[in-house]
């Protein structure tokens, strides 16, 4: 029971972990990352389709990847270049990927809401990595992004945090203004990040439709892009807190499969987590601060 | 004369950007419907044609515009003093879920009583959530982008626990409330059709707010916030009471959107029902530059590219799907007027110096006359 509810948490956190690092980039940056959810549709969308025709999950991860930052450079194309306010600007995001996404999937596969079945990731059942102790059960419901991803945080982190160009992302959110002066090209950092966003969330999207389904449904990002930013918000936009911030909502999340039949309604019980950060959020909210250049562009 | 000619000028720069917009969203559109295997030209003749063709179906259009009025309104009021109220759909849902639960539980009381009460009451559910959002700003200083999207999937998590556990309708499959009383219903002003006297409400509050906005102290000290928060502080004005005050009027009006959809369309809360009209909202609002007057233009213009788009799916296969595309490129334009100059412009086939220049020139001949 418990390695099960362990597992689940896992698959569940990956594309938390994902959009929110990705999310991380981006406001480090200087920059809301309110567009993930609709980075995430299109990951998971363009996925699909990707896989769809090349029957490979391979170049549907490219894709959806690819999406992603399409979206991204969208989101980085209002913002950073024409100025627009980032909320409104991660909302457009939103609304065309959301817009989007059900009308390829009437025209592409003439359904209301749904994809047939592509080829998807395989999980690791029946591998040698089955048959380790105890971890094999966890990871026999893995696949491949799972390592997939721990590598990407990783990275993501040390990127961030132990280089050069890492600092000077930082500093180009924190004040640009400054960073300018001392000659950065802050637009080119802050694409840069909306460009990791971008590609962490259609990464996220594609780990929803090819990694678990193996298709694309409406919905099927049910906001986790908005949990994101919130992941973010009490993660410190810090790539490692977002893994401990994922593994909370997924915690839940796989309560919630797998105590199916339980007396507590499955809805309730979901509402927990929600409420617990927003809690946490309202009691941190002027302690823990995002970076000072939020929104603000080198020439004002 | 010169007054008037003046005025036109006035005129036509306002709304130039939101028809340029609209016009380019139009086209982005075109080009996506002409990918898909459509004539965009037939497409659109069509939407426009059979959205007028008959009384109901002019009926429809009014009734798609309906709840998008009172989320586009409800958008522009916490945008003119600039914020950003993300939280509509959230809104929504809990002043529709009052009004189901008041208008099946309350019983025995006349509709004259009745009624009121169940509008009153999803008003006053969107309000406290709204308000709820903006004393956590005000008290905490917590982000209202952040707390306005958490508020929204606690609340659709909860209405739809309460719609699916403690108030599910006996023997229903699908999670719903039971049919509300007859005596909360909104009355329908045409026979078959959706359309309710719920529109003349969402009409005469854009009024009431366009006045609001234009010629009370509360509206004009939005404005200054809207425009400069810092000076609207140094000069004295109350700026969290002004947050708190449009906040909750904002929430009212998505609450009231909530209202009209159950006591006048579906008399009973499903689970699942809204058609995205809290985020609907943002584009209308957007369309109409944060007038809660154009906003009713703006609702009904959008009204009529949905009921269109309803009605030709029905006799053709174009995907009604278009309309929500057209409606966020609609947002994507007219959020960013820069762009909307720059494609017009097409500078960027020509140097960019010389129209900086012309451009300074203009502003001063602007400001001399």
């Amino acid at each position: 029971m418990i390695i099960l509810i362990i597992a689940a948490t896992l698959r569940m956190a990956i594309p938390y972990i994902l959009a929110s690092t990705g999310g991380a980039y981006s406001v480090r940056a200087g920059i809301t990352d309110l567009g993930c959810e609709g980075m995430m549709i299109g990951g998971a969308f363009f996925g699909v389709l990707g896989a769809y025709f090349s029957g490979s999950p391979w170049i549907g991860l490219l894709c959806g990847v690819v999406a992603g930052m399409v979206f991204a450079v969208l989101n980085g194309i209002l913002h950073v270049t024409f100025k627009v306010n980032p909320a409104i600007s991660g909302v457009c995001v939103n609304l065309l990927s959301t817009a989007l996404a059900p009308l390829l999937v009437k025209l592409v596969w003439d359904n209301e809401s749904m994809s047939p079945l592509v080829n998807g990731f395989t999980s690791f059942a029946g591998t040698w990595l089955e048959k380790i102790p105890v971890l094999g059960e966890i990871l026999k419901t893995q696949n491949i992004l799972f390592f997939l991803t721990l590598v990407i945080v990783l990275v993501a982190w040390a990127f961030l945090f132990k280089t050069k160009f890492g600092l000077r992302l930082r500093m180009v959110g924190e004040d640009p203004v400054a960073a300018s002066t001392v000659g950065l090209n802050t637009i080119r950092y802050k694409y840069t990040g909306q460009l990791v966003c971008g590609a962490l969330s259609g990464l996220a999207g594609v780990y929803l439709s090819l990694g678990q389904l193996s298709m694309y449904t409406e919905g099927m990002t049910a906001g986790r892009g908005y949990i994101c930013m919130v992941i973010n918000v009490i993660g410190g936009y810090n790539p490692l807190g977002a893994v401990w911030g994922g593994c909370f909502f997924a915690f839940f999340e796989a309560l919630r499969t797998v105590i199916q039949n339980a007396s507590i309604n499955a809805n309730f019980l979901m509402m927990i987590p929600y409420v617990m950060t927003l809690i946490a959020i309202v009691i941190s909210a002027r302690r823990v601060l995002p970076p000072a250049g939020m929104g603000k562009h080198h020439d004002d | 004369m010169a007054n008037l000619k003046k005025n036109g000028k006035a005129i036509w720069l306002a709304v130039k950007t939101p028809i340029l917009a609209f016009v380019l969203a139009l086209i982005a559109g075109g080009i996506l419907i002409a990918i898909s295997g459509y004539n965009p030209f037939w497409v659109y003749y069509q939407v426009f044609a059979l959205a007028f063709s008959s009384a109901k179906n002019i009926a429809s259009v009014f009734a798609q515009a309906t709840p998008l009025m009172f989320t586009g309104v409800a958008y522009a009021i916490a945008a003119k003093c600039g914020l950003v109220n993300l939280g509509l759909e959230g809104q929504m849902l809990s002043g529709a879920m009052m009004s189901a639960l008041l208008g099946a539980y309350l019983k025995g009381l006349p509709m004259i009583l009745h009624l009121p009460i169940c509008v009153l009451g999803g008003a006053l559910a969107g309000a406290a959530i709204g308000g709820l959002t903006a004393w956590l700003k005000n008290r905490f200083g917590a982000r209202e982008i952040i707390t306005t999207v958490m508020l929204n999937e606690i609340i659709a998590l909860f209405v739809s626990y309460l719609c699916n556990d403690p108030f599910r309708a006996e023997g229903s499959i699908w999670g719903m409330t039971e049919t509300i009383q007859d005596s909360a219903v909104i009355g329908k002003l045409m026979k078959n059709t959706q359309l309710t006297y719920a529109i003349f409400l969402a009409i005469a509050l854009a009024i009431l707010l366009e006045i609001v906005m234009k010629r009370s102290v509360v509206g004009y000290k939005m404005q200054v916030i809207g425009k400069n928060l810092r000076a609207a502080q140094t000069a004295g004005i109350r700026v969290n009471r002004i947050f708190l005050f449009s906040f909750a009027l904002s929430g009212a009006l998505a609450g009231l959107c909530g209202a009209s959809m159950i006591l006048g369309v579906n008399f009973k809360f499903i689970d699942g029902f809204s058609d995205n009209y809290g985020w609907s909202g943002i584009s209308v609002a957007a369309l109409a530059a944060y007038d809660p007057l154009f906003s009713v233009v703006s609702a009904i213009l959008f009204g009529i590219l949905k009921a269109g788009a309803m009605i030709l799916n029905r006799t053709s296969n174009v995907p009604k799907e278009f309309v929500s595309v057209i409606q966020a490129f609609v947002v994507v334009f007219v959020a960013a007027p820069n762009m909307i100059k720059a494609i017009c412009s097409f500078q960027w086939l020509k140097k960019r110096l010389p129209a900086g220049k012309k451009q300074e020139n203009r502003k001063h001949k602007e400001a001399g006359t």
